[in-house]
């Protein structure tokens, strides 16, 4: 090679596949900022407000088709989301998902111990709150809002509490 | 004897290459903060996102301090 081909071309072939510092200085800060705003959109989606999540309502049952104390499965808001709903007086109603938030078994209503009752890992939620009574499941059952409409029960929403490790 | 150019340009890179590590040192842990942030998500908790965004906005601040530093060392 001469001279004046390597005063113009002063870096090999190979040398010019490697990577500067200075390239990859401008690269991890660029990477810094990318974190940054991955990180501030996680916090913003965090933030908004989402206790509630509206869906069409739904009919469900007529109140005088259950008894006091029953129970009985729907789906709510898509057919795939297995819901139980118990009658636990003249007026109370209350309907969660059925998935065990474990493994997403069903989970049964026991109204002797008042719990609805995960037989695959022995897990257990409360009636009244979804909370986690025993067992492996790491977060409450969602709540599904009831509305009773003249002697009809309707499913309106499902309520996503703060979850709580159990 | 080495000239005092020499010694100078040597000092220089090795405060740039102290300025990359700590650089890639932040970024590692801003890193780890992402992915705290969306483990705790999956598991339905976010209450660590804010906090861990203001860190993440600290850290990126500091490394543009850094870089900036080492553009102006190199020019």
């Amino acid at each position: 090679m001469d001279i004046r081909t390597k005063e113009d071309f002063p870096i090999d072939w190979e040398e010019d596949q490697y990577v500067s510092r200075r390239e990859f200085f401008r690269f991890m800060t660029l990477a810094s900022g990318g974190l940054t705003v991955g990180s501030v959109a996680m916090a913003t989606y965090s933030a908004l407000p989402k206790a509630e999540r509206k869906f069409e309502p739904a009919l469900i049952c007529r109140a005088v088709d259950v008894e006091i104390g029953a129970s009985f499965g729907f789906s709510y808001p898509r057919p795939a989301d297995i819901c139980v709903a118990v009658r636990r007086s003249e007026t109370e109603w209350v309907a969660y998902s059925r998935r065990c938030t474990h493994l997403s078994c069903p989970v049964e209503w026991e109204p002797e111990h008042d719990r609805l009752y995960c037989p695959c890992h022995n897990g257990a939620f409360s009636i009244s709150t979804g909370e986690v009574l025993q067992g492996p499941p790491p977060h409450p059952l969602p709540k599904i809002k009831l509305e009773v409409r003249n002697d009809e029960i309707w499913a309106v929403g499902v309520f996503v509490e703060a979850r709580h490790h159990a | 004897m080495k000239s005092h150019t020499y010694h100078r340009h040597v000092q220089r890179s090795s405060v740039f290459v102290a300025l990359l590590l700590f650089n890639l040192v932040l970024l590692i842990l801003q890193l780890w903060l992402f992915v705290a942030v969306l483990e705790n998500a999956v598991a339905g908790d976010t209450k660590i996102a804010v906090p861990a965004a203001i860190a993440s906005v600290a850290i990126l601040l500091f490394n543009l301090s850094l870089f900036r530093a080492a553009w102006k060392m190199e020019h």
